[in-house]
């Protein structure tokens, strides 16, 4: 796991994939890499940016089923939910980009993120 | 909101004399006569010989001039059932609305099929053309409000048999010649379920499905869901069956705005008339964050449409003035557990059931509630909502939680009993109480990021403190508060890492919040761009916006 993650975060760092959130370096990522690396990823912080699409996720954007509030995030053709709406506003809020700081987390196989913070951009 | 309330009190006292929208005249006098479809019902305008009879959907038209409202009175083979007044024109006549009382209601109901030979009460038509009824009453209505036994008897085709009633218990029995007797039943519930899954919830609409037809439905225990998908094109109604007891899904093209008012008040009235019974459950399926950030009731993602907490009491009130009453409203969605929407809903309901924080994304457990009312029929509205809070708390308490969840029953005497304690905080504020409030806030759970406290909480603290600052009439207040809340019958289910609620919020940010504009509007306000123009929010017809107002305004905003 360590060595996945090491590889992961080596690439990033190639990338230049780093984001900063109140002067601390995070993770940048996407959603499809995410999705694709769930994983070795269970458990870190990340940063993405998206679109937030508030309740109109569609069928085929997996869903933990953690509330039934949850919210997803559009990153291109990728997707991923929340837990709960992030704290924004699925009505005031939908469609703008933002930008979430969040924990990497799983149910029922299905990768979420928990946001710790998230920002309009 | 204590400046706009004249103004409110004066908008809610011109919109409570609508309803009928006063008198109007016509030229034919249109209806439908249900208890299921009743063919063979002679319909009279009272006191003339201007008649008509129902036919085989229990509709009936009688060419008359006449204004409105119109006095109909009604026949079966002889004997009056009884009278009505008709307020508008191509209205739904159930017994309910003839004897104004569910119970008694409920026992013309049941003659109705009794004479009909239908003991289950289940038949979906009628046919009581060319029977004969002969009672020694005046009319059945009359004999049922006067608490009456009688005993009807009946000739249809070769049979004869009788109809005995005895109101005074609510039962009615078929009784054939032989001297063996039966007795007759009628629906006790109608369950409506409005599924908007025209969203993120998609999947979980088939999954409650799936749960839903596990159930073998009792005749007694009548269930239709709307169920609108994803996208556009496409939506289904569930219906239980009588007869299989299984519940019959039908697929549609059928593209409902579930946001909409008006498709919740058609669908309420669509399938009452259908199926009248003395106790209607509507549950609310969907997205869901009562007096909040959307502060709606639904969401439909393929219209963009909103159900507003408002437009919901709107559609009820119609109802209500359609003579339809919903005595248990059920929210299977999150925080819609808080007093503000208790509040709303009070007028209407004798039971509501709601989630004070995130409810689990699977939702309720609706195998293990619609076993509980199938197999007791006769739950109350206050009694099936124990039992779905009793679903719900059962069904999640030995789950790991990521968040504390509840689930509450709450009753109108609740919601107007915390209000009544909010409008005396309101008077009980002060600068020198103010120190007392600023701690009991700060120190309050809030509920999961919203500008919403747990009102328990809240509560407890502002006994301590009162209590400590020997504010007394503040202490006793508080207490009430905490004993009001602690009072309700609800499902507490703890995260695990310890956190728990106590089953109703109430709004109360630290600072004054953008939204307040939009949360003091007693009346109809274009208080933002994102809410219709007509918007308001019902609760600020208490004091707790005014409270709210003093206390940022103490507080040097």
């Amino acid at each position: 796991m360590k060595r996945v993650l090491s590889l992961i975060l080596l690439g990033a760092a190639l990338c230049g994939c780093s984001a900063t959130v109140n002067g601390q370096a995070r993770f940048r990522t996407t959603v499809g890499f995410i999705q694709s690396h769930c994983s070795s990823l269970l458990g870190k912080e990340v940063v993405i940016e998206g679109i937030y699409k508030g309740w109109d996720c569609p069928p085929d954007c997996p869903n933990p089923g953690n509330t039934r509030s949850d919210a997803c995030i559009f990153e291109g053709k990728s997707c991923i939910y929340l837990l709960g709406t992030g704290g924004l506003d699925p009505l005031k809020d939908l469609n703008k980009r933002v930008r979430v700081k969040g924990i990497v987390e799983q149910k029922n196989g299905i990768c979420y993120l928990k946001a710790v913070e998230v920002n309009e951009l | 909101m204590k400046k706009l309330l004249p103004l409110a009190l004066t908008v809610i006292a011109l919109a409570g004399c609508g309803g009928s929208g006063g008198s109007e005249n016509y030229s034919q006098i249109k209806g439908t006569f249900s208890a299921s479809a009743v063919e063979g019902v002679k319909v009279c305008v009272t006191g003339t010989q201007i008649c008509s009879t129902t036919d085989s959907n229990g509709t009936f038209t009688i060419n008359a001039q006449f204004k409105s409202p119109v006095n109909l009175s009604f026949w079966v083979g002889g004997v009056k059932l009884g009278s009505y007044s008709m307020a508008n024109n191509g209205e739904v006549i159930t017994p309910f609305k003839i004897m104004g009382d569910p119970n008694e209601g409920l026992v013309l109901a049941k003659f109705i099929h009794g004479v009909g030979n239908d003991t289950t009460g289940s038949a979906p038509l009628l046919n009581l053309s060319g029977v004969k009824v002969e009672a020694p009453v005046e009319s059945v209505q009359r004999a049922i409000e006067l608490q009456t036994p009688f005993n009807a008897t009946v000739v249809s085709g070769n049979s004869t048999f009788q109809v005995v009633v005895d109101p005074t218990n609510s039962t009615v029995d078929r009784c054939l010649n032989d001297g063996s007797c039966q007795p007759v039943n009628y629906r006790q519930w109608l369950i409506l379920i409005y599924m908007d899954a025209d969203n993120s919830l998609n999947d979980y609409a088939t999954l409650d499905l799936q749960e839903l037809q596990s159930v073998t439905y009792s005749p007694q225990v009548k269930l239709i869901a709307l169920v609108d998908y994803y996208g556009s094109g496409f939506s289904q109604v569930a219906e239980s069956d009588e007869l299989t007891g299984t519940l019959k899904v039908s697929n549609s093209t059928y593209e409902p705005d579930m946001g909409s008012p008006t498709t919740l008040q058609e669908f309420v009235s669509k399938y009452y008339a259908r199926y009248p019974a003395p106790k209607v459950a509507l549950i609310m399926w969907n997205h869901g964050d009562g007096w909040r950030s959307t502060k709606t009731a639904a969401e439909d993602a393929t219209s963009n449409d909103y159900l507003f907490m408002y437009q919901m009491v709107q559609a009820l009130n119609n109802l209500q003035a359609e003579g339809i009453k919903v005595n248990l409203i059920g929210f299977d969605e999150c925080l819609m557990g808080m007093e503000e929407v208790a509040y709303d809903l009070a007028p209407y309901a004798d039971a509501i059931v709601a989630s004070e924080s995130y409810e689990n994304g699977y939702g309720w457990n609706y195998q293990a509630v619609m076993e509980a009312v199938n197999q007791n029929p006769s739950l109350t509205p206050v009694e099936f909502g124990k039992r779905i809070v009793d679903a719900y708390g059962q069904t999640y308490a030995d789950q790991p939680q990521t968040y504390p969840q509840t689930l509450s029953l709450y009753t109108p005497d609740f919601a107007y009993q915390v209000a009544g304690y909010l409008d005396q905080l309101y008077y009980l504020l002060n600068e020198q109480t103010l120190p007392i409030f600023e701690r009991a806030r700060s120190e309050a759970k809030v509920v999961e990021n919203t500008n919403h406290v747990d009102l328990l909480s809240f509560a407890e603290n502002l006994y301590q403190e009162a209590s400590a600052a020997q504010e007394e009439e503040l202490a006793q207040v508080a207490l009430k508060l905490v004993q009001t809340v602690n009072g309700t019958y609800r499902a507490v289910i703890p995260s695990t890492s310890g956190e728990s609620l106590g089953g109703t919020a109430v709004y109360f940010p630290l600072y004054r919040s953008s939204d307040f504009v939009c949360y003091s509007a007693a009346v109809p306000t274009d208080c933002s761009p994102y809410y219709p123009k007509d918007y308001y929010n019902p609760f600020a017809r208490t004091l707790w916006d005014d409270f709210l107002n003093k206390y940022y305004q103490l507080e040097g905003e």
